[in-house]
């Protein structure tokens, strides 16, 4: 049985070409981010039921700064909008925002995932 | 060379210190701006790749902190980070900040800024050791050298190594063109 690939949301060779064809560092970076997207999205949810626009603001800054740097256009865009949200303390769109950015986050880990486990297939 | 990396963010932290040490640079990560001026204040380094927001100590205030230490060696400062737009180089710019790098900055990219700080450090060194050397005494002539001895400016010009250019000032280049034009009007050969 064949599973099906998840959407590509990362251009990996790319990143391993960035990082000089370094698999075990593109590896363990990837998996940072996953960790990080994880950490990051539960602060937003925190700050956005408590309220806290800045906090928002913060965490969401936090997290587009982590995903542009992989090049995570689509996520980086949705974590971007929903800064905006949190510095104009905007938050009655913001719950459409975060759906967004949930969803990218979904794929984004959905693809790393898959990405690993077939790195670890072929080891 | 010794780069200090300010960013608060660990992924983008990691990611940017293991291309640094990539190209050959020893890596100190501060985990935020306050974190990087402590390590500053105690070991200062000539150039600092720092984030712009970070809680507390931002990159700009970072900047200008490490401006006002007024240290004997220049700093190179290159602001790194996801905001765009004029107002943040303009932010950057009055701070003090010598360059800036907007994430994701590519591997070449890192190459290329880096290599203009390491120029700009390259001129800043040689311009101190020619402020250093330029020392001159009216009353008798002499000159600091490099290694802070003083000698006669004849003496020290037929030694210098590289030799030193000679030249004229203006006044006495005009002077001498002047000279120059009286003995070609009087028919005289100069």
């Amino acid at each position: 049985m064949t599973t099906e690939s998840p959407p590509e949301t990362l251009d990996y060779e790319a990143l391993l070409d960035e990082l000089g064809g370094d698999r075990k560092l593109r590896r363990n970076l990837l998996e940072m981010l996953i960790a990080s997207t994880t950490e990051s999205s539960a602060l937003i949810r925190t700050a956005y039921s408590e309220r806290d626009s800045a906090a928002l603001a913060s965490a969401a800054h936090k997290l587009r700064s982590a995903l542009v740097a992989f090049g995570a256009q689509s996520a980086a865009n949705a974590a971007s909008r929903l800064e905006d949200v949190g510095r104009r303390a905007d938050l009655a769109t913001a719950s459409a925002v975060l759906d967004r950015l949930q969803d990218e986050l979904a794929r984004l880990q959905l693809s790393v995932a898959h990405l690993l486990k077939t790195e670890d297939v072929e080891r | 060379m010794k780069i200090l990396l300010a960013e608060d963010e660990l992924v983008s932290r990691t990611y940017l210190a293991k291309q640094l040490e990539r190209l050959g640079y020893e890596v100190v990560v501060a985990e935020d701006g306050l974190a990087a001026w402590e390590h500053f204040q105690r070991e200062p380094v000539e150039l600092v790749l720092t984030d712009i927001m970070m809680p507390g100590i931002d990159g700009l205030d970072l900047c200008r902190r490490v401006r006002a230490s007024n240290l004997p060696f220049h700093t190179v400062v290159i602001l790194i980070t996801t905001l765009s737009g004029k107002q943040w180089y303009l932010k950057g710019l009055e701070a003090g900040a010598d360059d800036f790098l907007t994430k994701p900055a590519t591997f070449f990219e890192l190459v290329a800024r880096l290599s203009v700080a390491e120029h700009t450090l390259h001129l800043e060194r040689g311009m101190r050791h020619l402020e250093g050397f330029l020392g001159a005494c009216p009353s008798c002539h002499s000159v600091r050298r490099p290694d802070g001895r003083w000698m006669p400016v004849r003496s020290f010009l037929a030694t210098s190594s590289p030799p030193a250019r000679h030249d004229q000032c203006p006044s006495c280049r005009e002077a001498k063109k002047r000279a120059t034009n009286v003995d070609q009007a009087s028919g005289c050969l100069v």
